[in-house]
């Protein structure tokens, strides 16, 4: 990563942006404001009012009866879900791969995916008995071998690694190869 | 990737989420039988006269305004052109045509897709790669590399750009391939 736009760049893909969440909020905000402003103008008015008058309904809060204690609930709940969208990471499951001229972001699944097929063709297994998943810092490799065939667990485990390290994905992903004890008949 | 401000994103929703828990506490404290153990008393939300409904109602629907106008531009950064200046304009398509053959030729590539951002002020290319099960990854990000070399010759400038490696899990042409 050469530069601070590269940077940049990669540090938007890898994280979720929170735009759809603040849209949502807003909206409601807004459509929760009209309608304080229409009852506020119908009170006003002295007209009947849509469907709480602003009066009575500071009323019942102030009276703190069952509605209040909703309202409260509700409103608490709210706003920790909203702390928390706001201060969780947000980190979206890829990784970063460095690079002197672009930024690169690869997703989890292709990473574990790649791992599968690099894994699978060193140990002559098929792709589809090797199953893989990655997480932030650690990558699972599980080889089902077909029965009566040994696995060489080292062999794997080098080819994961040769992988990972061609790659070298940021945050640093660490292989652990399992070799399957139930071997699979046919193959 | 869009150019709305994340750090705004994340201060209006801490703004929010704390108005609302304040909010909520605010009610759920003066209720019994929380209130009488409450070192302070806290104040009933005042009755308005006639004038002041007006500006509730002023002030309400001037904050919804300000909230829709600010919902509906979230997200949006996406441009048209790789350079726009009053003299020159490179389209997005150009830089799509010159990265995208050497990528689609490549067989674990299932698809591409090239997008121009406003990020920061400056434009930015996002190639987004969708990838087959299994593929390998060196020789894709190093056609990449290639490409976007040939497009740095062809633009002579050195635009930003980030791959972006994803599934090809969409569409008839994400078969599985069998690695032999």
């Amino acid at each position: 990563m050469s530069s601070t736009i590269d940077a940049r760049l990669s540090r938007r893909l890898r994280h979720r942006s929170r735009s759809g969440a603040v849209a949502v909020v807003l909206l409601a905000l807004a459509v929760a404001l009209a309608w304080l402003a229409l009852e506020s103008a119908l009170q006003a008015l002295g007209l009947r009012a849509l469907l709480v008058a602003p009066a009575d309904a500071v009323a019942t809060l102030n009276a703190a009866d069952p509605w209040a204690i909703i309202v409260a609930g509700a409103a608490g709940a709210a706003g920790i879900v909203l702390i928390a969208l706001a201060l969780a990471p947000g980190r979206r499951p890829r990784h970063a791969v460095p690079d002197d001229r672009m930024a690169v972001v690869i997703d989890d699944v292709v990473l574990a995916g790649a791992l599968k097929r690099s894994v699978g063709s060193e140990v002559a297994v098929r792709p589809d008995r090797v199953r893989s998943s990655v997480g932030r810092r650690r990558a699972e490799v599980t080889v089902i071998p077909t029965s009566g065939v040994s696995v060489d667990r080292e062999r794997a485990t080098a080819a994961a690694s040769a992988l990972l390290e061609a790659l070298s994905p940021k945050p640093a992903v660490r292989p652990r190869v399992t070799i399957s004890t139930e071997g699979m008949v046919g193959s | 990737m869009t150019r709305s401000n994340r750090f705004v994103n994340r201060l209006l929703l801490l703004l929010v989420g704390l108005a609302s828990l304040a909010a909520g506490a605010w009610l759920a404290l003066r209720t019994e039988p929380l209130a009488s153990r409450s070192p302070i008393a806290l104040p009933d939300i005042p009755q308005f006269s006639t004038t002041g409904w007006w500006i509730v109602a002023a002030s309400a629907l001037a904050a919804a305004v300000l909230a829709t106008a600010w919902a509906v531009t979230r997200g949006r950064g996406r441009v048209d052109a790789v350079v726009r200046t009053p003299d020159l304009t490179i389209s997005a398509r150009v830089a799509a045509d010159l990265l995208e053959p050497a990528l689609l030729a490549q067989p674990d590539v299932a698809a591409v897709r090239t997008r121009v951002f406003r990020v920061r002020g400056r434009r930015a290319i996002e190639v987004r790669v969708a990838t087959r099960p299994g593929a390998a990854l060196p020789p894709v990000i190093e056609t990449a590399r290639r490409a976007v070399a040939v497009l740095d010759a062809a633009l002579e400038l050195t635009t930003p750009v980030a791959l972006h490696v994803t599934p090809a899990t969409f569409g008839g042409d994400a078969g599985v391939r069998r690695v032999d």
